[in-house]
């Protein structure tokens, strides 16, 4: 039984919960305290494929939240496998944000598999991000994953379909 | 140990401090072969060459050795901070770890408040975007009220509008009956008391007309020069009998110092004293009513006073609403119109309104106008007509047109005029009107300004293009201040209101023919 080591960015405007959403991941914990990023920080974290049995190892790289990328910012993206595409179920803001990101990664990259999670389910009261946003995503292709990092709603769900995508 | 002579040149090329830089010499498959500096702090333990050097650099999985990279701020193991750079040099490949804790937790101090900032300002605008789409929908809530309010208004003003003629034959014919000769007493008792529900329902008619028109703001004012005395002596010639019939005193006193002509809108003056006044009448049934109007700078100040029965304190400041009435005051009838109204009128007339009154002594009511004096000598024809003794002599019958579609109205006109001794003419329409009117050239023509075909002011307009020079009076059951000046404008001499006595007509009739002689 093999093991496979991958890099994978988590990208989005800032505050939509990317790095709350590894620590979800990594450690199983969430902080109501907002801490922003600065830089990237580096986790790892493994993943083993029921099917196959295989692991997945994955280091994930956390990059400061921001609307547009900078040339130095986007390099990071440079020998990734795929990314996490993270927005912020309230405010719509950060999902026009999300597409530009990834669009851009797009043009850059190529074809790199990606999810995309609308965060914060939790608070879907105040939500911008409506049922038709949501249709609309859906029909563009993203694939949009519904997610909460403080009540851990379909995070590993996540991280699964992306380490799916990324091991195809 | 000192950093190998790449990384130092690296170093200053890139302008960065070289204490506590950390060095790595890797090969093409990321094997570790050399390293500078304190490199435990990077996985916690002290590397062995050969080592792969991506498992204590995590971040190095998936570069790309042939590509220089700088990463700002890297968090590596949780722990430390580092810019790490990845560059070659010759057939090396170095990766320089140069410590960025301190710089860090600056750049994030800073980079934390700007978010938050974002975060608050973003928040901001959707409380403001939430507070504007409560804002829009009241506005439109709002509006379809004032919308719903005006239809209202407005369909009250037509039906209103329309009671009056009606009325006005109903007034008319039992003041005929009242003043048959010969009538016996038990007929002249029920003519009396339909005269008095006619009149009260008129009453009733003009207030909701008024009210409905001051909710459509369409209430316009005409200040013109008039004479106080005369409109007080026509209000207590109105209103004295009322007094009478009750048996309470009615005094009316016009103080010297009010000058002989002032500025001011005539006929919502009368209105406001004849409700003011009526209500008195209407509420005490013992002692008396009094109305004493004086004037200084620029102002009429009019007192009606009464010994009814008071009203409460806690009903003084709700006594001007709408359709409010007080509840005690053994059923007397109304709409409970007409001191709203008379504010609201008072208002317009740029003046105030103040009551005093005690439970069971009396009640005050003092109002205060804007009426400054007028050098105009005012024109014998108001609209209401002087009430002056009728000439007897006339040469010949006079001849006088009534045009009218009512045919019950036209009938009563009929028999008062006949009363008065003139001929007549008919006509059932504006066109009509016209066609006579030039044909037969009466001495005057009594024109209703609601008709079919044409209406009247338009009738006498062309009748006055066409060289008609007698006398033309507009009949109409409408009192706006636009309808009156339009009848001027018009080629109108006179102007007489809906329903309309057989005095107030004949003497009207009989002035106008008088002046043209
Ligand atoms: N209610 C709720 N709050 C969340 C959720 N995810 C993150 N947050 C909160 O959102 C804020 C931002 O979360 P982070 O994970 O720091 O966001 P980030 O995307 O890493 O932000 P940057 O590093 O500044 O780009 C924090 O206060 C979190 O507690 C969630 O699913 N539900
Ligand atoms: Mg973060």
């Amino acid at each position: 039984m093999g093991s496979t080591t991958k890099k994978v960015c988590i990208i989005g405007d800032f505050a939509v919960g990317k790095t709350s959403t590894v620590a979800r991941c990594v450690h199983n914990v969430f902080s109501e305290k907002y801490l922003t990023t600065v830089g990237v920080k580096i986790d790892t974290t493994q993943i083993t494929m029921e099917e196959s049995g295989e692991t997945l190892k994955m280091v994930i790289w956390d990059i400061a939240g921001t609307d547009r990328f900078s040339a130095v910012e986007f390099s990071y993206l440079r020998g990734a496998s795929g990314y996490i595409l993270v927005v912020d179920g309230t405010r719509m803001h950060t999902l026009e944000v999300a597409r530009r990101l990834c669009e851009e990664a797009g043009e850059r990259y190529g074809n790199l598999p990606y999810v995309t999670l609308i965060n914060k389910s939790d608070l879907r009261d105040s939500w911008e991000v409506s049922d038709a946003d949501l249709g609309k995503l859906e029909e563009d292709g993203y694939n949009p994953i519904i997610t909460s990092a403080k009540t851990g709603e379909n995070v590993s769900e996540a991280l699964l379909r992306l380490a799916h995508l990324v091991m195809e | 140990m000192s950093l190998p002579l790449a990384a130092s040149r690296y170093l200053y090329a890139t302008d960065n401090a070289v204490r506590d830089a950390i060095c790595l010499s890797i090969d093409a498959n990321f094997r570790l072969v050399q390293w500078w500096g304190n490199v435990s702090v990077l996985s916690g333990v002290t590397p062995s060459v050969g080592e792969d050097a991506r498992d204590i650099l995590p971040l190095l999985y998936g570069m790309d050795l042939a590509e220089p990279a700088t990463i700002r701020f890297a968090n590596v193991n949780d722990a430390h901070v580092f810019h790490v750079h990845l560059f070659r040099d010759g057939d090396e490949n170095y990766v320089l770890c140069i410590p960025a804790d301190d710089e860090k937790a600056r750049t994030t101090e800073l980079q934390q408040v700007a978010n938050e900032v974002r975060l608050l300002n973003a928040q901001q605008q959707r409380l403001v975007q939430e507070l504007e789409e409560a804002r829009s929908e009241l506005e439109t809530k709002r509006a379809d009220a004032q919308r719903a309010s005006m239809v209202k208004s407005r369909f009250i003003a037509s039906i209103s509008h329309e009671f009056r003629t009606p009325l006005t034959s109903v007034i008319g014919y039992t003041e005929l009956l009242l003043n048959e000769s010969g009538q016996n007493s038990d007929v002249l008792a029920h003519a009396k008391a339909i005269s008095r529900s006619a009149r009260h329902l008129l009453s009733m008619v003009d207030n909701i007309l008024d009210q409905a028109r001051i909710e459509e703001g369409n209430i316009a004012i005409r200040i013109a020069p008039l004479n106080v005395r005369q409109v007080t002596d026509d209000i207590t010639t109105m209103l004295a009998p009322l007094a009478a019939e009750k048996f309470i005193g009615f005094g009316a006193f016009v103080d010297a110092k009010v000058p002989r002509v002032i500025s001011t809108d005539e006929v919502r003056l009368r209105q406001i004293l004849v409700n003011l006044v009526g209500n008195a009448i209407k509420f005490t049934d013992a002692g008396e009513v009094n109305l004493e109007i004086t004037w200084a700078q620029d102002k009429l100040i009019v007192v009606i006073s009464d010994t009814g029965p008071g009203i409460p304190e806690d009903q003084q400041l709700l006594i001007f609403d709408a359709f409010h009435r007080v509840n005690d005051l053994d059923g007397k009838r109304g709409t409970g119109l007409g001191l709203n109204i008379t504010a609201r009128l008072v208002e317009l007339l740029g003046g105030s309104i103040e009551l005093e009154s005690q439970p069971g002594v009396g009640s005050r009511f003092e109002l205060v106008l804007k009426a400054p004096e007028s050098q105009a000598a005012v024109a014998a024809d108001n609209i209401y007509g002087e009430r002056k003794v009728m000439g007897k002599s006339r040469k010949h019958a006079q001849r006088i047109l009534i045009a009218e579609d009512d045919p019950d109205l036209t009938e009563l006109l009929g028999l008062f005029l006949t009363r008065g001794g003139y001929e007549l003419m008919m006509a059932e329409d504006g066109e009509q009107a016209v066609k006579t009117a030039l044909k037969e050239q009466p001495d005057l023509v009594l024109m209703d300004v609601n008709m079919p075909q044409m209406d009247g002011l338009s009738a006498a307009r062309e009748l006055r293009k066409k060289g008609f020079s007698q006398p033309i009076l507009a009949l109409t059951a409408s009192l706006s201040v636009n309808d009156r000046d339009q009848a001027f404008t018009w080629g109108c001499d006179g102007y007489l209101v809906k329903p309309i006595s057989m005095a107030e007509l004949l003497s009207s009739v009989e002035r106008h023919l008088h002046e043209r002689g």
